[in-house]
Formats: structure tokens, C-alpha cells, sequence
């Protein structure tokens, strides 16, 4: 005999399965059947609702079972309504909401100094030829960065306004901040045998006053090639592989007769820039005897200093020599190097 | 290097030939010379000068309008212009005039020579450019005056013979060039522009040197100024003595040979003057000048073959060397040269090599490529500097590379430091300028002061060499590579800092331990020591408000530096 107890218990059970599935044939397609959906479902009046009204009259004993089913009932129709609001509001987005053209947020990242760039691209040039880098002190004494290279006491070039000297609280002769990285030069022949290809990047000082085009420091990259029978024409080889890497296959470079204390013939480099002409790179020449025979060199000694700065402001389209020393941060990380090789 | 005013009419008339500026600036290297200003053609074509920037500091006889049109002229014609009015070793000329040299100039300011110009009254194109001479020869190859000076004076108010001597300062009186009123040789130091300009170079000597004529009137006071009678030459002058004194013998010959040719190529009349020492100089007691004392140098072809990369004959050696002015006779390989009477840069073959390369042509050498075979390689310091820069990067910093140079303000007080150890320019050109830096912090904390304007957070970094007094070293400094950071936005604290730092020594492969330390640039408690190995290696932590303040930085920043060449050396 079914009592009416029972018969609730088969009506609610009955429904529990019918609504279950009709949830899973339930296929919302856009946000309104979307709501439709959750009125049916879960709104205050919703089906399954009305199953909490119904599931009052069950009988406790048998309250624990269709409860459980209940509640999982409830929280399919939950978890599937979260699913298709998630996908159709994500296609909403992405098919209707979205400003192309928005200015977008800067997002700062660390980079290279363009002048250490530059710099790693010049040593990069001449270090895929066998060239070793090197380094010597920026402070230097009157041997190294005079006496050796063939300046005489009384040289323009010693004068106290074009070098930094600096303050000792002892006289142990004169010792400045180098004004060019030859005085590197004298050091590697000193303690190095031919064959010597050998490249140093470095920082020189000069006592000048500051303004676009003139700096009281700048970058050098100077190179020296030393063995038994080397000559002006490898000079002039290595000159013109170094400006057909920087400014393409068809720089052309140009000699002209030049003068330095410690280099006989001396020349000065000048390149033709694609776009800015003729320019002067840097000076070059065969060291004297005079001076390299006392550092125990009886070969010929082909050096060169090339200016970087310049390299550097052509390279970031600027002009002005300042401009490499910024100190504001915005100016310095907005900049972008145009140079072959790049980022080495 | 010296800059010279062309004479632009005088010039082309001595080259011999009319030509275009720009065939001029072509030409212009051979004498390494630039065309530094084009002349203004506004002005008169005898007024109209051409600026040209000379490299040469060895070669003072290009830096005249005549000087600088012979070489051009001999490199286009191959012939060189005689000067017969030079007396040699054993070929003296007859001089006319007399000067004597009395021994007590020896020790302030020995050696004189001289030569007489004559037969045209002077122009005002050749005063101009006989003043500029003084000028640029004086300044740049005597040493502003000190090892050659030049005086120039109207023969017709001298009393022969000339005498040099030196004289107490007191004892001599004249009018000065430019002044009325006669002063003695000590007023005319202290009260004469020249005086004041070159009176150092007298500094220390009880007398001063004097040129007077027979009737005892002063030609001039060497090397500070002329009388303002005998001395002051004006155009329309004929017949002038020019005289050169100084302390090197042949700077001071050389002077006058170069001037003698000067006014030769322009048609003056060159005559010798006899000078006469009461001691013996490197060129003898009695000489006449202008003097020829050059020695010949002989250069090896087959070496000056091998030093260009190219084969070169004898007879193409001669011809190059006849170019630049040089003459010359064949030895079998050899060629034996002699300067021309204006030159003394002869010092060695290889200066005879650099005249037959410009002789030749520089765009006559073909490049050679290379035979032989070496590895390229970096510096272990820049091999690991580059590491350091990477990570820095990785970390979303920004590498900063700032001036090694800086005003006290900046690089001791605004830290809060003292100045011992750090190395100060004995000469600076501006306080801006005065010390060489001791760390790169406030190199960063400059940036940070005038960058408040940009996007926060800032995260920047130099990887750079820093400097101090050191007297072990020969140099008095040491200087070491150092890597240096700053972070600066609202909630930047030193947990921040200690996170740089661990990624940076985790990705450097150092095992790093910290320390707490006490440096007046960090907040106390807020900053540690960076130990390697039990040896401080560097500093990081909140940067002090004391700081930030005096640096005008309201942004709160965490900063660390440390000794990049001891974290290298520590990890090996």
C-alpha cells in the first residue's frame, strides 16, 4: 500500500530526475537565455526551489537521500550556469568590446646604454679578426701617457690646459688622467711579444670646456697590430674592413697625412656615412722607432684610435656630445640604437 | 695646432696659378693642412683671408701665407725654389751688419740670429702676415716665446753695430711699443700688456736681456716688446732687421730661415748679418745668418718598401721626395736626402718614409689583407662585466654611463662623506669638474634628482670604474670596476634591495653572505655589508633621508654598489 508519504517521496524524486535533465539538454546560446536559464533554474521561483518546498514534507528518514540528490542537483545547475556566463561573456569581449587603437601602458625594461653598444659592437668588429681586448689605468703617470710616446717636457699637449693632472700630497713626478688610450699601447709592448693584435676600449680626459661638440671626456677605441712584416698597406686593410662593417659594403674610407709625436708616416682616418658625408674617424700611423725600440719592439707597430662618441650620437640620429651623459632616466631608456650587429 | 690667416691674393700669386677652394682643400692635405674657413667675399679680393688649420707641429714652416704656397707648389711642379742667400759649413757670405752677443746673456736667454730684408718698401699684406708669423711661430714653436721670440726693426734709425746683452732692470729705460712715456725694464714687466703676458719668462733672472744699437738706444727688450721708435715697423718701411732670440740654438736659426725664405719668395732681398758670441754655441762663436745646418739623412728604400707594402723604385723615391721639397741623390738602395733649408723634422728614416708615401700618394697604397692567424678574445673583468650587465638588464634595469668627473657638492657632501682618499684635479677648468669620483652612487642619485618626471618604479645601473689616492700604486691611485644600482618608487624598502642583490649573486655564482654595517649614506638597520668569502665585497640598503634630502629626491630609494673586480677574483 503506497501511503501519501510515499507518493511524495516518488513525486520529488520523479522530479528531481526530470529536471536534471532538462539541465543537461538546457543550451543557453547568449546572455538573455543565459538568464532565462537561471530564472528556470535557480531563481527564487525556479524549479528547484519549488523541490526545497516539496522536500518539507518527506519524511526524515528518508530526508538524508533526497536531500543529497537535491543538493547535487542544485549544484550542477549552478556550476553549469558559472561555465556559460564565463564563455559567453569572454566571446562577448573579444568579438564586440575591444578598442584596438587604445594608447597602450609603457612598460619600462632594462636595457644597454647605447654607448655600451656602440662600444661592444666595435670590439665585437675587430674581435671576429683575432683581436684580443685590453685595458690599462685611466690615471696615468708622464711615461706612459707622454714621455714613452715622444712627447717633448715642453709640449703643447703637456700643457696644463689640456690635461687633468691631479693633486698628490706627495711630488713623485706628474700624474694625469690619460689624454688618449696610447699610453695603453706602450704598456701591452712592454709586457707582450709580436705577433700583438690587440684592441682597448677606454675613457680619455682633456681639460676643455664642454659644449656640443666638445667633451672633457670621451671614448676611444684604439688597436694595435704588430708583427715581422706588416706594413701601411695592412694599416690600410684593417681601416676599411673596420668602416665597411659599421656603415655597409660600400663605405669608402680616405687617408690623409697626418701628425702625432710617436707615429712616422701618421694619418688621419676620414669615412664617407651613407648619409652625413665625409667624416673623421680617428688617426692611425706606424709607431717610430724611437719609441718602440726602447720597449724591445724591432718589428713595425701599426696603431689607431677611433672615436666613439661620435659613432654613438650618428648611431641614436643626435648631435650633441652631452647628450651621451644624460642623467635623465626617461631620456636614456626611450633611446633606441640603430647599429648593425646591435645588442652584442 | 696652429690656425693661419692666408693672404688669399698674395697666396695665388706665390702658388703661380689661380685655383677653386675646393681644388685647394683637395690639394691642401699633402701639406697636412684643412681649409678651416672659406675667405669672405664680401670684402676687397686683397683684403680676403683663407683660413687653414695646420697638424703638423713639427713643420713650422707652413704656418705663413708663402710657407704654406711653396709646398703646395713644389708638390705640383716637381721643382724646388734655390735660396742663395744661406751661408753653409765653409760657405759663409759677406754680411754687412754687425751684432754682437755679449756673455752675459748666457745664462738668461743665450742664442740671437738675424738677417736683413730689403729692396721694396714692406706691404701691408707682408706686415700682416710677418705678424702673424711672430704669432704662430712664437706661440706654437717657440714655446709662447719662451724658446724662440721675433723682433722686427727699421734699419734706417739703428747705429751699427747691434749689441745683445743683458742689462739690470733698473739701468735700462725706454718707450715701449704702444706707449709715450719711457719706463725701465721691471715697470715695463708690471705695466706693459706684453709685460704681464710674457714677464714669467724672465722670472728668477737678476738681469734681463736688452738689444741696443752703437748709440746705446734700445731696439727692444726680448722677449717682451720693442721700442715704440726703433721697433715699430709701419707699411711703407724699407730696409728692416728682423732678429730672433732664444734659448735652443736651432729652433732659432730655423726661425729665421723659415722667415728669410718667406720674404725671398715675395722678392725681397735677403741680406746676412754676421753674429758674433763672446761664447761658443752648437753652431759656432761667429756665424752668419740665415743659416744652413741641416745634416743629410739617408733613407733604405728596400725598408721604406716594406714599411708601405709596396715596391718602390730609387728613381720614385727621388721624385716623391723632390714633391715635398726634398733634394736628393741615389746609393744603390739608399737615397741620401737633404731638408730644405726651412725643415728640421728630419730625425730618422722614417720621416724620409712619410715624404715619399705624401709624395706618392696616399690612395696609391692598396689595403693587404692579412696572412697570419690570431684568436680574438675579451678581458676576464670585461667577460664578467658584461655577465653583471645582463642579469641588471634581465632585472628590468636600465645601464646608465655617467662623467667620471664632478664637483666636490656632489661627490663628498651631499653623501655626507669626508674627502679623504679622493682624488682631486690639481688643474680643474670649473668646480663642476674637480674630483675624480670615489663611488657611482651619486652618480645614480644625480639621475634620480632630475628624473622625478619619469615613469615610476626607476631601476638603473653603471657598470664603471671608480678611483682613489693610493700610494702603493706608481700612478698614486687605484681604480677599480664597480657595479652600482638604484630602485626608486613608493614602497621601495630594503627588501627589495636584498632581492637584487640575491638574484645578481645567484645568476654570478657567488654563495654571499650579509653583515650589518654602519655607513652614514644608509638608514641604520636598513642596510647590510655584502660579505665574500668573510671580505666585504660592497654595501646595499635604504638610502638616508639625510641623503635623499640633499640630493632634493622625495622618492624613497634603495641603492647598493659593489667591487665588481673582488666578486671576480672571490669566485675563481
Amino acid at each position: 500500500m503506497i501511503n501519501f508519504a510515499t507518493e511524495i517521496l516518488i513525486e520529488v524524486t520523479e522530479k528531481i530526475f526530470k529536471i536534471k535533465e532538462e539541465l543537461g539538454k538546457a543550451q543557453p546560446e547568449n546572455i538573455q537565455q543565459l538568464e532565462e536559464f537561471r530564472i528556470y533554474f535557480l531563481g527564487k521561483k525556479g524549479v528547484i526551489q519549488e523541490l526545497f518546498t516539496d522536500f518539507k514534507s518527506v519524511e526524515p528518514d528518508k530526508r538524508k537521500e533526497v536531500g543529497m540528490l537535491l543538493n547535487e542537483l542544485k549544484k550542477s545547475a549552478e556550476n553549469k550556469f558559472e561555465e556559460l556566463k564565463k564563455a559567453l561573456t569572454a566571446e562577448t569581449h573579444t568579438s564586440q568590446l575591444l578598442d584596438l587603437t587604445r594608447p597602450v601602458d609603457l612598460i619600462n625594461l632594462g636595457s644597454r646604454h647605447p654607448l655600451s653598444i656602440v662600444r661592444n659592437e666595435i670590439i665585437r668588429i675587430f674581435q671576429r679578426v683575432g683581436f684580443i681586448v685590453n685595458e690599462g689605468p685611466e690615471i696615468e703617470d708622464d711615461w706612459h701617457n707622454f714621455t714613452a710616446l715622444n712627447f717633448p717636457p715642453e709640449h703643447p699637449a703637456r700643457d696644463m690646459q689640456d690635461t687633468f693632472f691631479i693633486e698628490k700630497s706627495e711630488e713623485k713626478g706628474d700624474i694625469a688622467l690619460r689624454t688618449h688610450t696610447s699610453s695603453v699601447q706602450v704598456r701591452i709592448m712592454e709586457s707582450n711579444k709580436p705577433p700583438i693584435r690587440s684592441i682597448f676600449p677606454g675613457r680619455v680626459f682633456r681639460n676643455e670646456a664642454i659644449s656640443a661638440r666638445a667633451h672633457c671626456i670621451f671614448h676611444q677605441v684604439e688597436g694595435l697590430y704588430i708583427d715581422k712584416n706588416v706594413s701601411f698597406a695592412d694599416l690600410k686593410q684593417i681601416l676599411l674592413y673596420f668602416a665597411k662593417e659599421v656603415f655597409g659594403a660600400n663605405t669608402k674610407i680616405r687617408l690623409r697625412p697626418s701628425y702625432f709625436p710617436f707615429t712616422e708616416p701618421s694619418i688621419e682616418v676620414h669615412i664617407k656615412h651613407p648619409v652625413l658625408g665625409w667624416f673623421e674617424l680617428g688617426g692611425a700611423g706606424i709607431f717610430r722607432p724611437e719609441v718602440t725600440e726602447p720597449l724591445g719592439v724591432r718589428v713595425p707597430v701599426l696603431a689607431w684610435g677611433i672615436g666613439i662618441d661620435r659613432m654613438a650620437l650618428m648611431a641614436l640620429g643626435l648631435n650633441d656630445l652631452r647628450e651621451l651623459f644624460s642623467y635623465d632616466i626617461e631620456n636614456v631608456r626611450l633611446r633606441r640604437t640603430m647599429m648593425r650587429g646591435n645588442h652584442a | 695646432m696652429p690656425k693661419i690667416d692666408v693672404q688669399e691674393q698674395l697666396f695665388f700669386e706665390l702658388l703661380g696659378k689661380k685655383m677653386s677652394l675646393d681644388e685647394l682643400e683637395a690639394l691642401l692635405p699633402i701639406a697636412k693642412a684643412e681649409l678651416d674657413e672659406k675667405p669672405d667675399m664680401s670684402q676687397k679680393p686683397e683684403e680676403r683671408t683663407i683660413k687653414i688649420e695646420l697638424n703638423d707641429t713639427n713643420r713650422p714652416d707652413l704656418w705663413s701665407t708663402a710657407g704654406i704656397a711653396r709646398q703646395l707648389k713644389t708638390y705640383l711642379s716637381g721643382t724646388m725654389t734655390g735660396y742663395p742667400f744661406f751661408s753653409a759649413e765653409g760657405n759663409l757670405q759677406k754680411a754687412r751688419y754687425t751684432i754682437t752677443v755679449d756673455a752675459s746673456v748666457k745664462e738668461v736667454r743665450p742664442y740671437l740670429t738675424a738677417f736683413v730684408i730689403s729692396g721694396k718698401p714692406i706691404s701691408d699684406a707682408m706686415l700682416r702676415d710677418a705678424i702673424q708669423t711672430q704669432e704662430k711661430l712664437c706661440w706654437n714653436f717657440g714655446r709662447k716665446r719662451k724658446s724662440v721670440s721675433m723682433g722686427l726693426y727699421r734699419i734706417s734709425l739703428i747705429s751699427w753695430p747691434v749689441t745683445y746683452h743683458a742689462v739690470e732692470p733698473l739701468k735700462a729705460s725706454f718707450a715701449p711699443l704702444g706707449y709715450e712715456k719711457i719706463m725701465n725694464l721691471a715697470e715695463i714687466l708690471e705695466e706693459h700688456p706684453k709685460g704681464k703676458e710674457y714677464g714669467h719668462i724672465l722670472k728668477g733672472n737678476k738681469l734681463y736681456p736688452l738689444l741696443s744699437d752703437s748709440k746705446g738706444r734700445i731696439l727692444s727688450f726680448p722677449p717682451i716688446i720693442n721700442s715704440n721708435d726703433i721697433g715699430a715697423v709701419q707699411v711703407g718701411d724699407t730696409d728692416l732687421l728682423v732678429e730672433f732670440t732664444g734659448t735652443d740654438i736651432l729652433s732659432v736659426a730655423l726661425s729665421a730661415s723659415i722667415v728669410a725664405c718667406d720674404f725671398a719668395d715675395v722678392g725681397y732681398t735677403i741680406e746676412p748679418v754676421e753674429v758674433r758670441y763672446a761664447f761658443d754655441t752648437p753652431l759656432g762663436r761667429n756665424q752668419v745668418y740665415p743659416f744652413y745646418f741641416q745634416l743629410p739623412t739617408t733613407v733604405d728604400i728596400a725598408r721604406a718598401s716594406a714599411l708601405l707594402g709596396k715596391s718602390i723604385s730609387t728613381e720614385k723615391a727621388r721624385e716623391a721626395l723632390a714633391r715635398m721639397g726634398v733634394e736628393s741623390e741615389i746609393h744603390g738602395q739608399f737615397v741620401k736626402a737633404w731638408p730644405p733649408v726651412y725643415r728640421n723634422d728630419f730625425l730618422h728614416q722614417v720621416d724620409l718614409i712619410e715624404d715619399i708615401m705624401i709624395g706618392i700618394g696616399l690612395e696609391q697604397f692598396e689595403p693587404e689583407k692579412p696572412q697570419d692567424f690570431t684568436i680574438g678574445r675579451l678581458t676576464p673583468i670585461e667577460e664578467f662585466s658584461r655577465l653583471a650587465k645582463n642579469i641588471m638588464v634581465g632585472l628590468g634595469f636600465q645601464e646608465m654611463i655617467y662623467n667620471y668627473l664632478g664637483s666636490r657638492r656632489d661627490f663628498i657632501e651631499k653623501m655626507g662623506l669626508s674627502d679623504e682618499g679622493v682624488i682631486r684635479i690639481a688643474n680643474p677648468m670649473t668646480e663642476n669638474y674637480e674630483y675624480v669620483r670615489p663611488s657611482i652612487l651619486p652618480s645614480l642619485l644625480q639621475s634620480e634628482s632630475v628624473s622625478a618626471k619619469a615613469v615610476y618604479p626607476h631601476k638603473i645601473f653603471e657598470i664603471g670604474k671608480v678611483a682613489f689616492i693610493d700610494h702603493s700604486f706608481n700612478t698614486h691611485t687605484s681604480t677599480r670596476q664597480r657595479l652600482a644600482f638604484l630602485t626608486a618608487h613608493g614602497t621601495a624598502d630594503f627588501n627589495e634591495a636584498a632581492n637584487t642583490v640575491s638574484v645578481l649573486a645567484y645568476y654570478l655564482g657567488i654563495p654571499y653572505e650579509v653583515q650589518p654595517s654602519d655607513d652614514v649614506r644608509f638608514i641604520p638597520g636598513r642596510q647590510a655589508q655584502l660579505m665574500l668569502n668573510g671580505k666585504p665585497a660592497g654595501i646595499f640598503g635604504e638610502v638616508h633621508p639625510q641623503v635623499l634630502e640633499n640630493w632634493d629626491i622625495t622618492m624613497p630609494c634603495v641603492a647598493g654598489e659593489f667591487d665588481l673586480e673582488f666578486i671576480m677574483q672571490e669566485r675563481q
